[in-house]
């Protein structure tokens, strides 16, 4: 049976697709966006990390850890895990008194992972709901999440997937047959940019989207795109993406996501730097605008999901 | 958005109407108790129903009434808005207990002049020194009742304080019949009678009881006539005036003839709730399907051109008003049970017809707008929506009033109410005709009678299967001893242990229902009987049995999410996992856990009711199940118990006798409020509370079931809130949930309130299956309500994803 690396599960979600939703988002993900708002999700392997302000630096972690992988900067505010060490045993989560220590990713099978789905299934009915695969960039996994969603289609589970794209073209085709919706996102269309602020070059990206589009699958596409204040939010990116995505036949609409900071908590527990220090959210009346220039192109959007 | 019509041109008024009531402070109100003791005094030879019955007409006759500025619904049980009003028969001992406390105590305090409280002592007091139903409860309790009672492990007193309240008159017969129609079949049912024969004298008696009660109704209807016309007459506005003489033409009519249009029929609904009072104050007087019974009446004035939708939705918006005004007078320790002064008048709109048919009609959409418009805290407004029947439209009407964040509607799944009424013995053709009573009880408008008596704390039945029936508090032997839990081998030994201590506690509860049913007799009610047609056709009061569907008392089970956590906690941690040993859990539950963190933790990590696990979920299915089919096979004088979950706030109070318990729960602090989970614990989200709530058997529970939900108020920030709320409550009923109820309101504003309270008078909250002003509720409620686990997955938080 093949096996997921899971990061966690949202349940009732509203936000990935129409009515109530449960996510399920997998760890692991080819790009490091500059602004990424769930660290934790970008390592296919654990990752530890440290409720800050319930940790009483009692350093149970690294004395339980039966293979010593567990290290602390001299103020005791950064712990380390050796990856290299550790067996993921989670005795350093268990025993930490204060409640202070997480991991995060675990391992699911296909059928658990469709067993804690169907939980639900009374709220996707009444709802038009379903269930949405994310990540980190799901499709990285694709046996398991092809073998997922073929198991949704199979319970009469509507199925939605979300996907940066920057996988090879078969990992994409292999789930194809069972995707009902997709959220396909882009982050900037300049190839130089795009490797500047995400990691990797945006060519893939671009092409498997115009060859999902040529397919003859029937599923709406939405575009989603982050807008991030200077990286990435100025009117030619807009009214790059606008022209692009004119030429999709699948497309539904256009959403932009305004730039949030909800992330920074996890970045503090992780001990991870935050790289975008400074910058703010967009408010209401720049969203609007950029609404307003793809609305201009004969495109449908709106601000979020 | 649903928020409350102010644009509305009814709303000048009604906005006067209620700040009348908002302003006015909660006053002990003696009147009717001065009244009645002199009435009493003069009757001390006749038959006590016709004592009962003379009293509640020389109150009619006699009492304060006054016509206020701006209404158009008129009537009140006492004198003031605002006002506790004391039934000295039932338990004057009560505010002689309090008479100088009363006014500052923590818990609902009522104002009380000095010139009162002279009255009260010179009065009141010497006439029914040893004669009230509360000090026959307390003189006749049984010591082993009176040792639980105190140590809180079950609280008994509620009904015995006040009237039984939970009951719902046949407004549809009232309206349709007046007072000269019921006189008329009450002296045709006497005819039947011959006093030749042997035992038909008390039929009689009892019979001329509810004459005179009757009558005094219509003595009180005309003199707000009166009223009206004096009140028009010295009126210089031409518009009031004409106002004032519509009352007086309402009162020409009602409330000796039947109702023939809207603002009759509304009135007189009014007024025989407001007399009910009158005769014994009590919570849970329920005005029951108003949408129904006063529909045939607003249709014909809308048809015939006598009425306009927006001037009957003014007369709902008056009416709602006036149901804001009374304030449940009890004791001190009582209000601590049940605080915010609700009467838990309780309103229903939907559901289906007698023939099994969606009955949402115009009105049904009216009296949730009323509640809207109004935001007021009584009248306790539900719906029974029907999954099935009900159109969309009217569930989008609910979550519109969800969204005003006052608390309404308490939302009840009808097919379960429907259930449970088939569970008290009423067949199913009538079940259909259920209404909502009190919080979230179940209840069958003129035809039955049942009311909850005791609460049950199940976080000492915990302690008793730890502690071998050892009270941790008192030190008393107050459970059964089942045996030393460090020699149970599995948890089948465990479960076995937990089920006997429910019994015994059930077998406790039934004896000293048993004396109660007796003391309670001797509170006959001949003007609520009016409206129970069987109590007319047999001669025999409500009170006596008279009623056409008759259930024992009600059990209510309170600290359900301690209970159900900490047998779960033993059996994944001692039994399944053998994490702890059963030494050690004792061990540190006697020590409160202190130098025994490590097992507080990890019974707080053990897997916890209300997150859709299949380990907790199955304890408290199959625990649940016990407690409700073994208190249902109760027999009593009145038939089978019944049990309910539905604590009021009577989990704070008994939490405060409770030791550490498996759960990883400290000693001494609250329990877990109704069938929610322990707040904190339920970290799936709403859909997992739903789930785990739904493995109780909420049918089996006939006195109702209650689920208090709190949304955030970012829920309903995007246009697609309430139809996600909407998604969400149709879940609950495909679930086979009974009851939610939310709480739209977000923390900082509930701080805030609590620095502020001047500021936040009318900030609204639910309770437990009501609302209550939040500034008036006590400092640990307001905690346990700020506390409380936000359902955050609403809150549009982020997208998915990466981005």
């Amino acid at each position: 049976m093949t096996v997921g690396r899971i990061l966690r599960i949202e349940k009732l979600s509203t936000f990935d697709g129409d009515g109530l939703r449960t996510v399920i988002f997998l760890k692991g993900c080819p790009l490091g966006c500059r602004w990424c708002s769930t660290p934790e999700s970008q390592k296919k392997t654990t990752d530890f990390g440290i409720h800050k302000n319930k940790c009483t630096n009692c350093f149970t972690c690294v004395d339980t850890c039966p293979e010593g992988a567990i290290s602390h900067d001299d103020a005791g505010d950064i712990f380390t895990t050796d990856m290299t060490l550790c067996k993921d045993c989670r005795q350093c989560v268990d025993g930490c008194p204060a409640g202070a220590r997480i991991a995060y990713g675990y391992n699911a099978t296909v059928d658990e992972m469709l067993r804690e789905l169907g939980k639900d299934s009374v709220f996707y009915y009444h709802s038009g709901g379903g269930v949405t695969v994310s990540g980190g960039e799901p499709l990285v996994q694709k046996d398991f999440v092809a073998a997922l969603l073929e198991g949704c289609v199979m319970q009469g589970i509507n199925t939605a997937v979300e996907t940066s794209g920057h996988v090879p073209w078969e990992n994409i085709e292999n789930v194809l047959p069972w995707i009902d919706t997709l959220f396909y996102d882009l982050k900037h269309l300049d190839a130089n940019i795009h490797r500047q602020i995400t990691g990797v070059d945006n060519g893939l990206i671009l092409e498997n989207l115009k060859k999902i589009d040529e397919t003859h699958r029937s599923f709406p596409v939405i575009v989603r795109m982050p807008v991030i204040p200077t990286l990435n939010d100025q009117d030619a990116n807009i009214k790059a993406l606008g022209l692009f995505c004119r030429g999709l036949k699948k497309l539904k609409e256009i959403q932009l996501l305004p730039y949030h900071r909800l992330g920074i908590e996890t970045y503090r527990r992780l001990s991870l730097s935050y790289g975008l220090e400074g910058i703010r959210s967009p408010g209401d009346d720049e969203m609007n605008r950029k609404v307003d220039l793809l609305k201009d192109m004969g495109l449908r959007v709106r601000v979020g999901g | 958005m649903g928020t409350e019509n102010q644009t509305a041109s009814y709303m000048d008024r009604i906005n006067k109407l209620r700040d009348r009531v908002i302003n006015a402070t909660p006053t002990m109100d003696i009147e009717n108790a001065l009244i009645l003791t002199k009435s009493f005094k003069k009757t001390e030879a006749l038959p006590r129903e016709m004592r009962k019955a003379q009293a509640f007409k020389d109150v009619c006759a006699e009492k304060t009434v006054t016509i206020w500025d701006n209404e158009l619904i008129v009537g009140c049980s006492g004198k003031m808005a605002r006002g506790g009003v004391l039934c000295a028969d039932v338990c004057w001992s009560v505010l002689d207990k309090e008479l100088d406390t009363i006014s500052n105590r923590p818990y609902d305090p009522f104002y009380i002049s000095e010139e009162d409280k002279k009255l009260f002592r010179e009065e009141i007091k010497p006439y029914w020194l040893g004669r009230s139903n509360f000090e026959k409860w307390e003189a006749q309790a049984p010591q082993d009742i009176v040792d639980l009672k105190e140590n809180a492990v079950i609280y008994i007193d509620r009904k015995a304080v006040r009237g039984p309240g939970e009951l719902t008159p046949d407004y549809e017969e009232l309206l349709s019949e007046g007072m000269d129609g019921i006189i008329a079949y009450i002296e045709q049912k006497k005819s039947e009678y011959d006093l030749s024969k042997p035992n038909h004298y008390p039929k009689i008696a009892y019979l001329n009881a509810m004459i005179t009660a009757a009558e005094g109704m219509k003595i009180l209807g005309e003199r707000y006539r009166q009223e009206a016309l004096r009140l028009a007459a010295l009126e210089t506005d031409d518009t009031r005036r004409g106002e004032l003489e519509a009352v007086a033409q309402v009162f020409s009519r009602i409330p000796a003839r039947p109702a023939r249009t809207f603002h009759e029929a509304i009135q007189f609904v009014y007024l025989y709730h407001s007399s009910i009072f009158m005769e014994q104050n009590a919570a849970s007087y329920n005005l029951g399907r108003i949408d129904q019974y006063l529909y045939p009446y607003y249709k014909a004035d809308l048809e015939a051109g006598r009425i306009t939708p927006e001037q009957a939705q003014e007369l709902f918006c008056c009416t709602w008003v006036k149901l804001a005004e009374p304030c449940l007078f009890q004791d001190g320790v009582t209000a601590e049970y049940a605080n915010g002064y609700t009467m838990f008048q309780n309103v229903c709109a939907g559901g289906i017809d007698k023939f099994g048919q969606d009955a949402v009609n115009d009105l049904s959409y009216m009296v949730i707008q009323a509640s809207m418009d109004t935001m007021l805290y009584q009248p306790s407004l539900s719906v029974r929506y029907n999954l099935a029947k009900n159109p969309d439209s009217f569930l989008r009407k609910c979550a519109d009033c969800i969204n005003t964040g006052n608390g309404f509607p308490a939302f009840h799944n009808d097919e379960i109410g429907i259930r449970m009424m088939q569970n008290k013995g009423v067949p199913l053709h009538e079940a259909y005709d259920w209404n909502p009573c009190g919080c979230v009880e179940t209840n069958l408008s003129g035809r039955i009678r049942g009311y909850v008596s005791a609460d049950v704390n199940l976080g000492s039945i915990v302690e008793f299967i730890m502690n071998r029936g050892v009270h941790r508090k008192s030190g008393k032997k107050l459970g059964l001893d089942t045996g030393d839990p460090r020699s149970f081998t599995t948890y089948q030994e465990f479960a076995d242990a937990a089920k006997k201590q429910i019994d015994y506690i059930i077998k406790k509860v039934v004896e000293a229902n048993n004396v109660l049913d007796e003391v309670w007799d001797d509170r006959p009610v001949p003007f609520i009987s009016l409206t129970f047609r069987n109590c007319i056709d047999t001669a025999t009061d409500y009170a006596h049995g008279g009623t056409k569907y008759e259930c024992g008392n009600g059990i209510i089970y309170d600290g359900i999410a301690d209970f159900i956590n900490s047998i779960a906690a033993v059996k994944e941690l001692v039994f399944d996992k053998k994490m702890v040993t059963m030494d050690e859990l004792i061990q540190a539950l006697d020590a409160d856990f202190v130098g025994f963190e490590a097992i507080q933790k990890k019974c707080l990590d053990a897997e916890k009711y209300g997150n859709d696990l299949d380990n907790p979920d199955r304890v408290a299915a199959e625990m649940m199940t016990h407690i409700a089919v073994n208190t249902n096979k109760q027999d009593s004088k009145y038939g089978k118990l019944m049990s309910g979950v539905l604590p009021v706030t009577a989990h704070v109070p008994l939490g405060k006798v409770v030791g550490a318990l498996p759960s990883g729960r400290k000693a001494w602090t609250t329990l877990t409020d109704g069938l929610s989970p322990t707040g904190g614990t339920d970290v799936n989200g709403a859909s997992a509370v739903l789930k785990s709530v739904a493995k109780i058997p909420h049918d089996l529970f006939s006195s109702g079931t209650l689920l208090n939900m709190k949304l955030s108020n970012e829920l309903m920030k995007d246009e697609r809130g309430p139809v996600n709320l909407m998604s969400l409550l149709k879940s609950a009923c495909s679930l086979g949930v009974f009851h939610a109820q939310f709480n739209v309101v977000d923390k900082k504003v509930l701080m805030d309130a609590q620095k502020h309270p001047e500021q936040h008078k009318d900030l609204l909250i639910r309770v437990a299956g009501y609302t209550a002003y939040f500034v008036e509720l006590c400092p640990e409620v307001q905690d346990e309500i700020i506390h409380r686990t936000v359902q955050e997955e609403f809150v549009p938080a982020k997208a998915g994803g990466c981005c």
